[in-house]
């Protein structure tokens, strides 16, 4: 089961960052990780770095999929955004955190959307 | 990018000139701190400054926002800070363009971006005519308690976008039309006339004296026989504020929030009545922030203490101090704040806990012990401090409905007690004392010669009554007043006759 769900969310990492190319990012990474956390994808458009979380949704309960992306995870993928940054030597740029919600039917991609800059929607966190 | 817009806190009743500096940085994860030493209130500015911009139709930056109020090591407090942040976030945005010209901001600002009553505003200009700022801009419903002061633009500012119009030169602020205070001094709204109080002419007569004077009272006397009634009356017959007087009492009002939206100059001499559960700090002022307590609401005006005796010990004896100097200074860890305290204390108490001590007809019920705890609670000092005490007895029935003399209003008295106050007023033209309650042993000997007779009589009521120094010199000065209202230069012997009428009396 649990790998069973990883695979489903591989399926919807790799349709989000389709539609991320589509949109001109430039995608730098796909699923930084180290023992702090990860992060789905790292990318860049307009000279500004990008996080981005993918949230995968099969069938129709438990919510929108940006619901699902709660103050633990943001304060995670801002550290490990600033891990990235460092080590890429790219401290002195200007970023922000997105979510990218995909929707799943029978196996194919129904539907994605994209929220920009979440975090700056509620900054307290 | 760094903007930098000015702005004020105060401490006590003491205001500081504080710079806002906003920073917008390209760089980072966005997100928004307050630094320097911001409260709880000044935090919560993030929310509402960001949705106030957001509402007003401007791009709120995604971007790394520091604000910085300097100096950094004084508390602020309060809302004030929300127009000079929301300004340095638009001057960073590019939204306006400012001139060089130095500005105070000052205001609390709505999530739909209109500003709101603020406390302050008066202080605030204040501080800008003492800094030679020429201009302030406040929010409009607080915009008239900065009226008064001359020599300081004030532009009253209903919302952000009127206030982002002004400054791209759209649509123009006008300037506050400056207010002469002298205009705006308004009789006082008494609840009671002097008429309308039945008998007690002598207790009438002792208020006049303390109006004319500035003495302290105390009233003593059963339950219902008009204490209340004749102090309520008591705003009625002191004359009206003067400019000088109306800008102080302004001050106090302005920093503790008793003025309400739209309010300007306090035009009536300041009547307050705490209930007698009144903490010593609501009373005297205080708390680790400190506040103006009710004896400088009541600065230039009557505090009234209704059931002194069953206000607590600590608190009455708190009272001395600033009954003596004419202000309070609360001292703290975080510093020393002054509050002025110059009112006249009208006290009313009951003889005994059943209050019919002395009573003609009725017997009083209670044990002589439970007499003298009940007489103890106002201390010696206190009552020392106090110039004038008077019986107010029980008032017979067939009085109240026969009472066909012709009694004088309040009016009447006020003019007697304004003359008196104009003789004292030149009288204390080069001292620092302004009423004769308030003089001091030196000004009592210079401005108090006793006739022969009058030296006289008071020798004797000194050696037969065993007058106190105090006491001694209390009655000196209540002489004097009555003299004033007489109009009499020197203190002649029926005034001092009528001074020994209310000196301390053991009562029953």
């Amino acid at each position: 089961m649990k790998r069973d769900n990883w695979q489903k969310g591989m399926v919807g990492e790799e349709a989000a960052a389709k539609f991320l190319k589509k949109k001109n990012f430039k995608i730098l990474k796909r699923n930084f990780r180290n023992r702090y956390g990860e992060v789905d994808i790292v990318a860049e458009k307009n000279n500004r770095v990008i996080f981005v979380e993918v949230k995968t949704k099969f069938g129709e309960g438990f919510g929108e999929p940006w619901e699902m992306v709660g103050r633990r995870k943001l304060g995670q993928i801002k550290r490990m955004g600033k891990i990235y940054l460092s080590q890429h030597n790219m401290m002195n740029s200007w970023c922000r955190i997105d979510v990218v919600g995909v929707w799943m039917k029978d196996g194919k991609v129904e539907k994605i959307e994209h929220w920009e800059d979440v975090r700056s929607v509620d900054l307290r966190i | 990018m760094l903007t930098k817009v000015w702005s004020m806190a105060h401490q006590g009743l003491q205001a500081i000139e504080i710079e806002v500096e906003v920073n917008v940085a390209s760089r980072g994860f966005p997100s928004f701190n307050i630094v320097g030493l911001p409260t709880k209130a000044v935090e919560e500015a993030k929310e509402r400054v960001r949705t106030a911009l957001i509402n007003t139709g401007v791009d709120f930056p995604s971007k790394k926002i520091t604000v910085n109020l300097a100096p950094a090591d004084i508390p602020k407090e309060g809302s004030a800070y929300d127009l000079p942040m929301a300004v340095g976030i638009l001057l960073a945005n590019g939204e306006i363009v400012l001139d060089g010209t130095k500005r105070y901001f000052y205001g609390e600002v709505g999530l739909d971006g209109k500003l709101r009553h603020t406390k302050g505003v008066f202080l605030l200009a204040s501080l800008a005519k003492e800094k030679g700022v020429k201009e302030i801009l406040v929010p409009k419903l607080s915009a008239n308690e900065a009226s008064v002061v001359s020599g300081v633009r004030v532009l009253p500012v209903d919302s952000l976008v009127s206030l982002i119009r002004h400054f791209r030169e759209e649509k123009k602020i006008k300037a506050l039309k400056n207010l002469a205070g002298k205009e705006l001094i308004e009789e006082a709204e008494v609840d009671f006339d002097f008429s309308e109080v039945v008998g007690q002419e002598q207790a009438k007569r002792a208020l006049e004296i303390a109006a004319a004077g500035g003495h302290n009272v105390l009233m003593v006397g059963p339950p219902g026989s008009g204490k209340t009634m004749l102090a309520r009356a008591m705003p009625g017959i002191l004359p009206e504020l003067t400019e000088r007087e109306a800008l102080e009492v302004t001050r106090i009002y302005s920093v503790t929030g008793n003025i309400e939206p739209g309010g300007g100059l306090i035009r009536r001499r300041p009547f307050r009545a705490p209930h007698h559960t009144t903490s010593k700090m609501g009373l005297i002022g205080g708390g680790s922030k400190p506040m103006p307590g009710e004896i400088s609401l009541a600065h230039r005006g009557v505090l009234f203490l209704d059931e002194f005796a069953e206000y607590p010990r600590t608190v009455l004896e708190a009272l001395r101090q600033p009954l003596e100097d004419g202000m309070v200074s609360v001292v703290r860890v975080a510093g020393t704040v002054k509050f002025p305290a110059r009112f006249m204390l009208i006290a009313a108490a009951n003889p005994c806990p059943c209050g019919f001590l002395g009573h003609k007809k009725k017997e009083c019920k209670c044990l002589p012990g439970q007499i003298i705890n009940y007489q103890k609670r106002m201390s010696g000092p206190i009552l020392d401090r106090i110039d004038i005490h008077v019986q107010v007895p029980f008032v017979e029935v067939e009085k109240l409905r026969d009472d066909v003399v012709m009694k004088e209003n309040s009016l009447q008295v006020r003019q007697r007690v304004v003359k008196a106050r104009k003789i004292q007023e030149e009288r204390f033209k080069n001292e620092t004392v302004f009423w004769n309650g308030e003089m001091k042993n030196k000004q009592i000997k210079k401005f108090s010669e006793l006739s022969k007779d009058a030296e006289r009589l008071l020798q004797q009521a000194a050696d037969k009554f065993q007058l106190s120094a105090r006491s001694y010199f209390r009655i000196i000065k209540v002489s004097r007043t009555i003299a004033d209202l007489e109009g009499s230069r020197g203190v002649e012997y029926s005034h001092v006759a009528e001074a020994l009428q209310y000196r301390v009396r053991e009562v029953g």
